[in-house]
């Protein structure tokens, strides 16, 4: 069996060359760029002053304008780094994903709010006998139990504390509504992506305690918007 | 199986109405009648189908049961009557009260910390095949393997039944009971499985059909979990979740699929700012002129290699060594300064050392 | 016997490379059963086999952050090393590439491809505006509508296996399976 090593010098085999196959090489040398602004063109790149912008004009990137809201609702005690600020604040639909977004950070902070509301609403002392071991499990499962960590609670607390201000994420239609537009859905996407951080700074325990003193403490805390949610829809 | 889902397809861009569907707030079980003083104040909260609990004089005279607690290793302070009660699906037997409750807190306690642990130890899952692991840890059909080996029976006997053949009554609590008494009379064929009216309306509704004896293990599964919770504390339950989820071996190499991957390593170049050309190169090959040439390229940006590959063709080895490279990104799995794990944030000190995913790129 | 020489170029200068011990007697194919004489000291030797994802991530794709960056700082091809190698094809990077056409030639390529498909064919249409075949198909939308409409039935039972045959040897790439 032969082996051609092409590691080693001096067996340089002509191959190189009619293999190379570099794309748009008949071009010549001189480069225009030419970015496109406007409506898309398939097969335009866009320029990125336009395209990583918000359709409410605020420009992607760390800057103080951007990044205040979420920063003094963390406050000092609960502190992340600007660059995972704006992952927080930056959706999936935005700039076709090609910037880090929020998806795995949501993805934290769902389990995490699921998981603290469970063990919230069991904690209380209850008198019902089919409690277990002091417990009153017969309240999960209930409407205000789930949607303590549900969507559109957490989008209306987003809205009403003014962390959706800004938000890096594209719509299909922006003027529509704050539940069709998406808006609502990708607010408490960001509220998890917020609480998921959290989670991965400081870990779970001081995740916790966040949940407790800014969503359970603010005014209206989560607790009044979901009891007013679940009302309206009963 | 687990591929089908496991690769996005080729996005088609397709001009078509969009519908969308209103956020549909929870309702309430109305067949649980479930009472309450006010909506937040959750210690009123009551189920008033179920009338008690099983007493643990009664629950300790159950020989399957005890065995199942000490075959599980549970503390004593988890107390027979709620394994009893984690065993029980049915709703409207004898008041007894069902693991409802116990089910879905079980359920928050799996997923946080399943997730938990695939976030950490595999930040850049693309978001598919995270859901395929969490899937693969604690779907229905694991738990119900894992059910099925923890030794768990089903209570298939009818009173009838029962009483001809002298059955002690406290057997059935340490069985898993899901069967109502009436189909338990039914006249069953082996190797026939009639599907009851839910089952299908599920085919129907989600095109998969799972069986209600799998729902009723993983059912119970969770609410062992979620009762140890409520016995032992989360500390304990976590430890208990390493032991039986999250220590089974997790395939994640054999669960990627790509489409395109040449786009998706360009892409995801791009996304990670590398400012080198992406060059596939032919690093080694002999036979080129035999029945059976081998080619080796591998995958470069500037002067670091990303992967490398075999294959019988040039496109093969090529394809190979890029998808190589894509997988070696998305299986990167951080450590610690001193060489070890890094710690999960429920941890004691935790400290982060890992990395957050900054997600999959579109091709 | 390919997995002998897979890896042949060192990857540091430092550590002497030594895939094969050091042996008078064809190791192979030898009857003489000498022992090798080992070379005292560190050696690097690598394992013959491609590495498996899950277990080593090559060094571009560590995050900053992570410990096995200080492990080997020193480049693990040269420049040189790489001119060994041959192109088999190559991207540029994202600060290279070129962005020169402009709206109003892929409205051209556009109208002159819909108004005569058979005369504007995507080759033409390359030639003529100086770009290449793969960029006059994402504006022209022309790979998208050949998928849809690939006619199957013209081909023969023996054709169609072997295209079987091989889009199942593809899934197997695409899979990282042999």
């Amino acid at each position: 069996m032969s082996i051609r090593q092409l590691g080693s010098p001096g067996k340089l085999i002509n191959a190189a060359n009619s293999l190379r196959c570099w794309e748009g090489s008949r071009y010549s040398a001189l480069r225009s760029i030419y970015l496109h602004k406007g409506p898309r063109v398939a097969g335009l790149k866009r320029d990125p002053e336009e395209a990583f912008v918000t359709h409410n004009g605020h420009k992607y990137g760390v800057s103080e304008e951007n990044l205040k809201p979420i920063k003094s609702f963390l406050s000092d005690k609960y502190a992340i780094t600007d660059d995972l600020a704006l992952q927080v604040l930056t959706h999936k639909s935005f700039g076709n994903g090609i910037k880090p977004y929020n998806e795995k950070l949501g993805a934290m902070g769902s389990k995490m709010l699921n998981l603290f509301f469970a063990k919230f609403v069991v904690e209380q002392p209850s008198t019902n006998e089919l409690a277990i071991n002091g417990k009153n499990l017969d309240v999960l499962g209930t409407p205000v139990a789930k949607e303590l960590a549900g969507r559109l609670a957490l989008g209306i607390f987003a809205r009403s504390n003014n962390l959706n201000s800004t938000m890096f994420w594209k719509s299909y239609n922006h003027g529509v509504g704050f539940e069709t537009s998406g808006e609502m859905k990708v607010s408490a996407q960001m509220m998890y992506a917020l609480v998921g951080a959290v989670t991965f700074v400081h870990g779970k325990t001081v995740a916790e305690e966040f949940i407790r003193e800014k969503l359970l403490g603010a005014s209206p805390s989560i607790e009044d918007i979901t009891s007013s949610v679940v009302e309206k829809a009963q | 199986m687990l591929r089908s889902i496991a690769r996005l397809q080729r996005p088609v861009l397709k001009a078509c109405r969009v519908s969308v569907r209103g956020y549909q707030v929870a309702r309430l079980d109305s067949s649980l009648k479930t009472k309450y003083d006010s909506l937040t104040d959750y210690a009123s909260y009551r189920n008033n189908i179920f009338t008690h609990r099983l007493p643990e004089s009664t629950a300790s005279q159950s020989p399957p049961l005890v065995a199942l607690h000490s075959r599980l290793n549970l503390p004593s302070s988890y107390t027979l009557s709620t394994l009893s009660q984690a065993l029980n699906l049915n709703k409207f037997d004898d008041g007894l009260a069902n693991n409802f409750g116990l089910n879905t807190l079980g359920k928050n306690l799996l997923s946080y910390y399943v997730a938990e642990h695939l976030l950490v130890k595999y930040p850049r899952l693309p978001m598919p095949i995270h859901n395929g692991a969490v899937d693969s840890l604690m779907g229905v059909e694991t738990l119900y393997e894992i059910g099925k080996s923890w030794g768990i029976d089903v209570d298939q006997s009818s009173k009838l039944e029962k009483y001809l053949s002298q059955e002690s009554e406290f057997l059935k609590y340490g069985k898993l009971r899901f069967v109502s008494e009436e189909s338990k009379n039914d006249v069953k064929e082996p190797g026939v499985y009639e599907l009851s009216e839910d089952e299908v309306s599920s085919l129907k509704r989600n095109n998969s059909f799972v069986a209600k004896e799998i729902e009723a293990y993983a059912s119970a599964v969770r609410s062992i979990i979620g009762g140890l919770y409520t016995h032992a504390g989360e500390e304990a339950t976590k430890a208990f979740i390493e032991d039986h989820i999250l220590s089974r071996k997790l395939p994640l190499e054999q669960m990627f699929q790509f489409s395109q991957p040449t786009r998706e390593l360009i892409r995801l170049c791009d996304k990670l700012n590398f400012t080198e050309p992406v060059e596939i190169r032919l690093i080694a090959e002999t036979g080129r002129l035999s029945a059976h040439p081998i080619y080796v390229a591998g995958a470069f940006c500037g002067v670091e290699k990303l992967g490398e590959g075999v294959g019988s063709s040039l496109s093969e080895a090529k394809t190979r060594s890029v998808v190589n490279a894509l997988m070696s990104y998305y299986l990167y799995s951080p450590i610690s300064a001193d060489g070890t794990d890094v710690k999960l944030p429920s941890d004691k000190n935790y400290k982060f050392e890992g990395i957050i995913g900054i997600g999959d790129v579109a091709i | 016997m390919l997995r002998n020489f897979i890896r042949r170029s060192s990857t540091s200068a430092s550590i002497p490379f030594e895939p094969v011990p050091i042996n008078r007697y064809n190791q192979v194919r030898s009857q003489f059963n000498f022992k090798p004489k080992k070379t005292q000291g560190l050696i690097h030797n690598p394992a013959s086999a491609i590495h498996r994802p899950s277990i080593k991530t090559p060094r571009a794709f560590l995050p900053e952050s992570d410990p096995r960056r200080k492990l080997n700082t020193g480049p693990v091809f040269t420049k040189e090393q790489l001119q060994d190698y041959p192109i088999i094809t190559a991207y540029k990077p994202q600060n290279e590439r070129d962005y020169s056409v402009t709206p109003e030639i892929a409205r051209k390529i556009i109208e002159l491809r819909n108004e005569d498909p058979k005369t504007w064919t995507v080759t033409k249409l390359s030639k003529e505006f100086g770009l290449s075949i793969q960029k006059v198909n994402v504006f022209t939308g022309i790979l998208d509508e050949h998928l849809k409409t690939k006619e199957v039935s013209e081909l023969t039972d023996r054709q169609k296996k072997r295209i079987n045959e091989k889009k199942k040897r593809v899934e197997l790439w695409l899979r990282n399976e042999f």
